[in-house]
């Protein structure tokens, strides 16, 4: 039982930290972006080259996760804002092909096999007694997730993050008081990519990452995303912890084959159940 | 301006309609027709490989063995006097690119047989099409026996080798099995070997049977289902991406029994499972269709010979020589074939194979014998424990219990 | 106060954009498409039958690869047509389109396994997909945009999902064998083929018609106005349900097809990895445009088969021609045939981007 509550928490800080990614993608530029987690495995891939020939493991990190941030910038800069005045619809499609193009280039380039970052702490264990071994990587994707949480929430309440809120909630006033909203986007698809490389190097210094993995990643990170109403930061980390958990409820006591299937389900009840929460976001875009 | 362009293509389809009634028949090739990719000075095979996708790495191992074999056969004069033209064609592993690139083998490039392709997913949908066109397919990697006149299986399959393994566990006192496996092909399999073998075995008893998603890596509830049931012995049917994170997880929480996946699951001679798992790959079991790359065996020295001469990558893998074996296999076959290249001769010699069997020494013998279980061609797997960096012979080749090969 | 002054544009601007997607049934190329806008009606008509007699002749004259890529491409089309009507005509992101695909797969197949005959399950399983699609676009009620798209897409995943579970009747994840029809004295991929061109001819009629008349006009007059459609006396919500038991019909029948196609079919063929060339499809082609889904599925399948022996670079090529295709084409390769200034999308876009500007 523990075992499965730890996994769970693990799995569940994963879908929350990407679910935040995308959330603030969404506040700040307003796209649903499917390639958030291609995001986040072509800066570990770096990251775990460089490991891999011979760099410190700390500044291993530090590049990936400065990569991640470029990789956020550049495509903001480069392909999205152009876009933004065509409406949802293409730029929803844009991410899409950028998830195709990034796994694919990632695929070239680093091969299939699936890889993990090995960090100083990979393979240690905590006995907890009754035989129970909990990792200490299990225990380090669940603190950073915390204070990833904690720290996004943080940068909402600075002036940045509060412009950012502004321009979420009206773009056009907003940029009639002076907030250059161009800027935030780009501020904001950096943080994206900063906490999807985070999210997808915890996974691998747990784990294994490969090709494979953004494309079942993103499914769980919008999840979370929807049970936060993609707005809510508390209500996406929450919301994701929780499919954690069930997940892995589902896992143990149901069937390892049904755990996909009850994440959709949650993502349908929760947009059938609790529509007032996304009455806001609706008004947004529908007026 | 229109009229006339229009008038010259309703003109041109009624002429192609009336000469040309014979292709859409549904006459089928008659046995004595000659068959095609055949001529007096070459013979053309073809085969589709995933050279691309999440599968690359085992593709490119197996088109180095077609290759190899190829390329050995045409310096020595070819089958018969006959030149090898091997067309191998990406389907980047996809289901529904290893029917297209199926039919035009047969119906463009016209080979005369599909040799050493692979999808065990995306074959079962050229079976029927290869029953119109009576293409036999010689040595695909590795779907279920169709038992369909065609299709040759040469080596043990998933569910032969999963048997292979519970026979293992059982000689081994293993009286607790632990079974994890995906929901598709690789599932069904494992399912029919515990559904055959099982029963053989009374004292050994399936103790946790957990189904895991396709191309989920989400293993962890599968692993601690089973670790809570404390078995002796886990047999694996999962891909290399899932083979490799149970095996991590189950050393993790202090596992330490034997632990099974059949060849491509294991990546059995090859890095594709043991190198991502990394040190838990230690004692890892895989299933054998083809002779470990590291024995001392010579027909796998003359393979490793040739194959450290290849330029292309993973020439050296199990795969290579798991396909090198067929083609050389397929050459063998049609050399005694003799003059008669029909296919009414192709299925008569190979079905004769089961009284005079092709012992190429890296394979198990081919004895292949006539439809319905005939066309499983060779039931006996081996299995080799991954120890100390490299694949060792862990039980020699051997057919499952009861199995009356 | 400010929509108003969009409102004239739509009834005014629709019958511009109708010669182009006058244009539509199998004639596929620009050159038929310009006459076909000069000319009468019977042209038109002619230039239709001579395209169709000659695809007909396709398989006196070609091996059966030819044919069955053909085939394949024009089961394609037809599946971009009912996607194509979601989204790009109701304006609706509905991505549950790969699932009712399988749903016209697996229903066709499960039901000639059960002793039906196959061209009897195709508009079965048509139906049955009309009626779930209305199930999967209830939430277009109250969702809009890519909320709708997210539950849609879950909703869709959910299905394929069943189909694994459904182990006895659909063999689960391991897959399931599909009886193919053949027409009596004709080889089976000729037959399959004839009766997949049949079909696609008879569902590029039937939508054609359906989007050329009153129906077609007020459902972009839902797209483009919203809920201010309320304002023009049509129920926009009818509409909407409406355009997805359309688009899932179409989307089975392709289905139907495509099971005959393939012969053995299993539940993970309609994930994603189908889901997003068919969004390539529509989009190359053109949202909202008739004979789009034609040279989008053309294109998809023809890159395929030409980037064959480039590896990953294939599916790089596939993410950077989407990319490029949205990026420089917004309305697909079909507006390549028209002028700028006619765009229906270009004035479309240009048109909301005017009312959210306005209004907020």
């Amino acid at each position: 039982m523990l075992q499965t509550l730890v996994s769970g928490l693990e799995s569940g800080s994963w879908f929350a930290l990407l679910g935040l990614a995308i959330v603030v993608v969404m506040k700040a530029a307003d796209v649903p972006n499917f390639a958030m987690a291609d995001i986040g495995l072509v800066a570990t891939y770096v990251g775990i080259s460089l490991a891999g020939a011979g760099v410190p493991f700390w500044l291993a990190v530090v590049t990936t996760l400065v990569t991640g941030i470029l990789l956020g910038v550049v495509i903001d800069v480069a392909l999205m804002r152009r876009l933004a005045k065509y409406g949802h619809f293409p730029l929803l499609l844009m991410t899409i092909g950028l998830s195709l193009a990034l796994t694919a280039l990632t695929g070239l380039v680093w091969g299939h096999d699936p890889r993990s970052f090995r960090a100083p702490w990979t393979g240690a264990a905590i006995e907890v007694g009754g035989g129970v071994a909990i990792g200490v990587s299990q225990i380090v994707s669940i603190v950073v997730g915390l204070l990833g949480a904690v720290a996004i929430s943080a940068f909402f309440t600075t002036p940045v993050g509060a412009q950012m809120r502004a321009v979420a909630e009206n773009r056009a006033t907003a940029r009639l008081v002076g907030v250059n909203a161009g800027r935030l986007s780009a501020i904001a698809w950096g943080v994206g990519g900063l906490i999807a490389a985070v999210t997808v190097m915890l996974q691998a210094q747990s784990a294994l990452v490969s090709t494979l993995t953004p494309a079942s990643l993103i499914i769980y990170g919008f999840v979370a995303a929807t049970m936060g109403g993609f707005t809510s930061l508390f209500g996406t980390f929450a919301g994701g912890l929780v499919l954690g958990i069930i997940q892995q409820l589902v896992g143990t006591y149901i069937s390892t084959a049904a755990q996909f299937s009850v994440a959709l389900l949650v993502v349908f009840l929760v947009l059938v159940l609790r529509p007032d929460g996304f009455t806001k976001g609706m008004r947004l875009r529908d007026v | 301006m229109l009229r006339n362009p229009l008038l010259i293509a309703v003109a041109a389809a009624a002429a192609l309609l009336a000469t040309a009634c014979g292709n859409v028949a549904s006459s089928g090739s008659s046995d004595s027709a000659p068959p095609p990719g055949i001529t007096k000075d070459q013979i053309t095979i073809g085969a589709t490989l995933p050279l691309t996708g999440t599968a690359a790495v085992s593709g490119q191992g197996l088109q180095a063995g077609i290759k190899i074999a190829v390329d050995e056969l045409n310096s020595r004069g070819g089958i018969n006097g006959r030149k090898v033209n091997a067309i191998i064609l990406d389907d980047g592993f996809t289901p529904d690119r290893v029917v297209t690139n199926v039919r035009r083998l047969v119906s463009q490039e016209k080979v005369y047989a599909i040799v050493a392709p692979a999808g065990s997913q995306g074959l079962p949908g050229t079976w029927q099409f290869l029953a119109q066109n009576k293409t036999p397919m010689w040595g695909p990697i590795s779907p279920a026996d169709p038992k369909q006149s065609e299709v040759y299986l040469l080596s043990a399959t998933r569910a032969s080798q999963d048997q292979v393994a519970i026979d293992y566990f059982a000689k081994k006192g293993a009286k607790r099995l632990g079974v994890i496996r995906q929901d598709n092909d690789l599932g069904v399999s494992a399912k029919l070997a515990l559904d055959t073998q099982m029963p053989k075995h009374p004292d050994m008893q399936v103790v946790a049977n957990e189904t895991t998603q396709t191309g989920s890596t989400e293993v962890s509830s599968a692993v601690n289902n089973v670790m809570a049931q404390k078995p002796d012995a886990v047999l694996l049917a999962e891909d290399n991406t899932s083979s490799a994170l149970i095996l991590k997880q189950l050393r993790a929480q202090g596992f330490t029994g034997p632990v099974f996946a059949d060849q491509g699951a294991a990546g059995t001679g090859g890095p594709s499972t043991v190198k991502p798992a990394g040190a838990a790959a230690e004692g890892f079991l895989g299933g054998m269709q083809s002779d470990t790359v590291s024995t001392d065996n010579p027909a796998v020295e003359h393979w490793r010979s040739l194959a450290q001469k290849y330029q292309g990558d993973q020439g050296t893998s199990g795969f290579s020589l798991q396909t090198y074996s067929y083609v050389m296999a397929f050459a063998e076959l049609v050399k005694r074939m003799g003059d008669d290249v029909s296919y009414a001769n192709f299925t008569r010699t190979a079905e004769g194979l089961a009284s005079n069997p092709i012992k190429l020494g890296s394979i198990p013998d081919i004895q292949c014998g006539p439809l319905p279980t005939g066309h499983t061609c060779a039931r006996q797997a081996g299995i080799a424990k991954y120890t100390g960096g490299k694949w060792v012979v862990e039980q020699p080749f051997m057919a499952p219990e009861g199995s009356g090969t | 106060m400010s929509e108003l002054t969009t409102q004239p544009a739509a009834p005014a601007e629709a019958p511009s954009a109708l010669p182009a997607a006058v244009t539509a049934g199998i004639t596929a190329n620009g050159a038929a498409g310009h006459a076909a806008r000069r000319g009468s009606g019977l042209r038109k008509g002619i230039v239709a039958i001579v395209a169709l007699v000659l695809l007909f002749a396709l398989p006196f004259v070609s091996n059966t690869y030819v044919v069955f890529v053909v085939s394949l491409t024009l089961v394609y089309a037809v599946s971009t047509l009912g996607f194509n009507l979601l989204v790009g005509w109701s304006g609706q992101i509905g991505l549950a389109h790969a699932a009712l695909f399988a749903v016209g797969a697996y229903g066709s197949s499960v039901a000639v396994a059960a002793g039906v005959p196959f061209l009897v399950t195709i508009p079965l399983a048509g139906i049955a997909a009309a009626l779930l699609a209305v199930v999967i676009g209830f939430p277009a009620i109250r969702l809009r945009g890519f909320f709708l798209a997210i539950a849609t897409l879950a909703l869709g995943m959910a299905i394929v999902e069943l189909l694994n579970f459904a182990a006895p009747i659909t063999g689960g994840g391991g897959g399931m064998n599909v009886q193919v029809f053949a027409l009596p004295g004709i080889n089976d991929a000729a037959s399959t083929y004839f009766i997949v061109l049949t079909v696609a001819a008879i569902m590029f009629f039937l939508v054609r018609r359906a989007l050329v008349g009153r129906f077609g006009r007020t459902l972009q007059a839902v797209r483009d106005l919203g809920q201010l459609s309320g304002s023009l006396g049509v129920s926009a919500l009818r509409y909407r349900l409406v355009a997805f038991a359309l688009s899932g019909f179409v989307a089975a029948v392709a289905g139907t097809l495509y099971a005959q196609l393939q012969t053995f079919i299993f539940p993970a063929m309609f994930q994603m990895n189908l889901l997003v060339p068919m969004l390539v499809m529509v989009f190359v082609g053109g949202a909202g445009s008739l004979w789009g889904p034609l040279i989008g599925a053309a294109f998809a399948i023809v890159l395929i088969e030409f980037f064959q022996d480039l590896g990953d670079a294939q599916a790089i090529a596939y993410g950077i021609v989407l990319m490029v295709v949205i990026a420089l084409l917004p309305g697909g390769l079909t507006s390549l045939f028209r002028t700028l200034g006619s765009s229906r999308f270009a004035q479309r876009l240009y048109r909301r981007r005017a009312s959210t500007e306005e209004t907020s």
